[in-house]
């Protein structure tokens, strides 16, 4: 090694990874080379510094999104609380409707229609009536978003692939819990976040209400943003119908279940339903963070955001 | 209980078990994504979205530890956000109230001498100066500690990359830190 010097050696002698015989010949040179024996002095003690220098702390806490942990490639299962059969018969109204919505779940869903390959479904998971919906996951642009208050950086998105539906049409809805302030491709406080990045995270209940005809008998969809007051849901206004169902086999690109629920058939041209999206507490644990050690739970009231459809 | 049993637990659904390993890392991880984008909001921001993602994607693992999976994640987040904030300026956190929350360094608070606020800074800018790969490297080995093969695991690289990008990384932060007489004062540097 006498006509080089050792420098790209450095960094495997520091950590003690030179084995035996790579070693012997870096302490050699060392010991030969005035040179490399300072820089590799020098470059210890700089390397010394930065392991040295004091970690920081988290300081904000964590938050978790509501349910159960998820392992990967999980099938797709939801809390209890919402999906069964039962809980769409038993609904405390319109019993006949849910019968009618249960029949046409099931004419839509065993319908596959035309499957075209779009661009979308590229993005789409593949999956049983995948094709058929492509278009429709990618498009969800009839969205509302909702920043949780208490919870910076947590938003609630809910979403439809059209604003307008006819009687015994299906409603494909996705929602879900947005991060913070991260990674979404636009962060307008007032404006729709782009899911590319965002996550998916149980959302206890998605319900179809039937509303007052006029739009102006509902509460304004909720203006998001920590000052403002979220608006106060419109179940207690109107009548619930069935709960929002996962479809099987399904998912949107980033792993989140689409949600479908259908219109009811007693619906006319002109009448509105709000499709509204339910946070039940406690949401939340706040883990860890410099000020707040350990596990905390959050109190926090129920919470929703709300999308108005128009039955066309 | 080790991370392994902890993760294990939380794939079946143990929340707490989660929980235990948020609090078990959170701190390194959020060190790391400090030096490695220089700013405490995209940090903290980074640590949020590594656990949140972490949370629906729990893996079983084969082979690797669970910290290398932990900083997988992080080091995927944090380029995620180091790439939205090349492009626009942070947007400050807020707390429940909307106040924005000022998050400054730990190590450049109150109880860190005017000498240790000086040398964190140096510290800051001689890393932030490496290349993103680069940076990646170092930080994982030097500020967090990872080994060799986590940090091939993390950044899912070949071994050999992680040496010859850590040897490259670590010469040019030496080389800068030797300069510094913030680090080093006057008497020290050589040739």
């Amino acid at each position: 090694m006498a006509d080089r010097h050792a420098d790209r050696l450095f960094s495997e002698a520091y950590d003690g990874a030179l084995d035996g015989r790579r070693r012997a010949r870096f302490d050699e040179h060392l010991a030969e080379c005035e040179r490399c024996a300072a820089a590799f002095a020098d470059y210890a003690a700089a390397l010394d510094v930065v392991r040295t220098a004091a970690p920081a702390r988290m300081p904000v806490p964590v938050h978790l999104p509501p349910g159960a942990p998820q392992p990967q490639r999980a099938r797709f299962a939801w809390p209890a609380i919402s999906w069964s059969p039962a809980r769409i018969a038993t609904a405390a109204t319109g019993f006949a409707a849910a019968a009618a919505l249960v029949i046409a779940l099931s004419v839509t869903v065993a319908h596959r229609g035309s499957s075209s390959g779009t661009p979308d479904a590229a993005n789409f998971r593949p999956g049983s009536g995948a094709a058929a919906l492509a278009p429709f996951v990618q498009g969800f642009t009839n969205r509302t978003t909702v920043a949780v208050p208490g919870h910076p950086g947590q938003t609630l998105l809910l979403a439809t692939d059209k604003a307008t539906y006819a009687p015994g049409e299906t409603v494909h809805v996705i929602a879900r819990l947005l991060p913070a302030t991260t990674l979404g491709q636009q962060s307008s406080a007032s404006g729709s976040r782009a899911v590319d990045n965002a996550l998916a995270s149980s959302i206890p209940v998605v319900r179809l209400i039937t509303v007052p005809s006029a739009p102006t008998g509902l509460h304004a969809p909720a203006s998001p943003g920590p000052a403002g007051a979220p608006a106060a849901p419109v179940f207690g206004a109107g009548s619930t119908l069935a709960d929002a169902s996962p479809l099987p086999g399904v998912t949107a690109a980033d792993g989140s279940p689409v949600l479908v629920v259908t219109v009811p058939l007693t619906l006319h041209p002109g009448d509105h339903v709000a499709l509204v999206v339910v946070l039940e507490p406690p949401p939340y644990a706040a883990y860890g963070g410099v000020n707040a050690p350990g596990a905390q739970s959050d109190t926090t009231s129920p919470y929703a955001a709300t999308l108005t459809l128009t039955v066309g | 209980m080790d991370d392994e049993a902890l993760l294990e637990r939380a794939r079946r659904g143990d929340r707490d078990a989660f929980g235990e390993l948020v609090v078990r890392h959170q701190d390194g991880l959020y060190t790391m994504s400090l030096r490695l984008l220089g700013k405490p909001e995209d940090a903290a921001d980074v640590v949020q979205e590594t656990f949140l993602r972490a949370y629906v994607n729990l893996p079983k693992l084969r082979g690797g530890t669970v910290r290398g999976w932990l900083y997988r994640v992080a080091s995927n987040a944090a380029l995620d956000v180091h790439r939205r904030t090349t492009r626009k300026p942070t947007s400050p956190l807020e707390d429940a109230d909307g106040k924005i929350v000022e998050l400054p360094d730990p190590a450049l608070g109150p109880e860190a001498g005017a000498e240790a606020h000086e040398r964190s800074l140096v510290l800051r800018d001689a890393l932030l100066a490496l290349p993103l790969d680069y940076r990646q490297c170092v930080v994982l080995r030097d500020v967090n500690d990872l080994s060799y093969e986590e940090i091939a695991q993390a950044l899912r690289i070949p071994l050999g990359t992680v040496k010859s990008r850590l040897s490259r990384a670590r010469l040019q932060l030496a080389h800068a830190l030797r300069g510094s007489t913030v680090i080093f004062g006057t008497g020290e540097v050589q040739g």
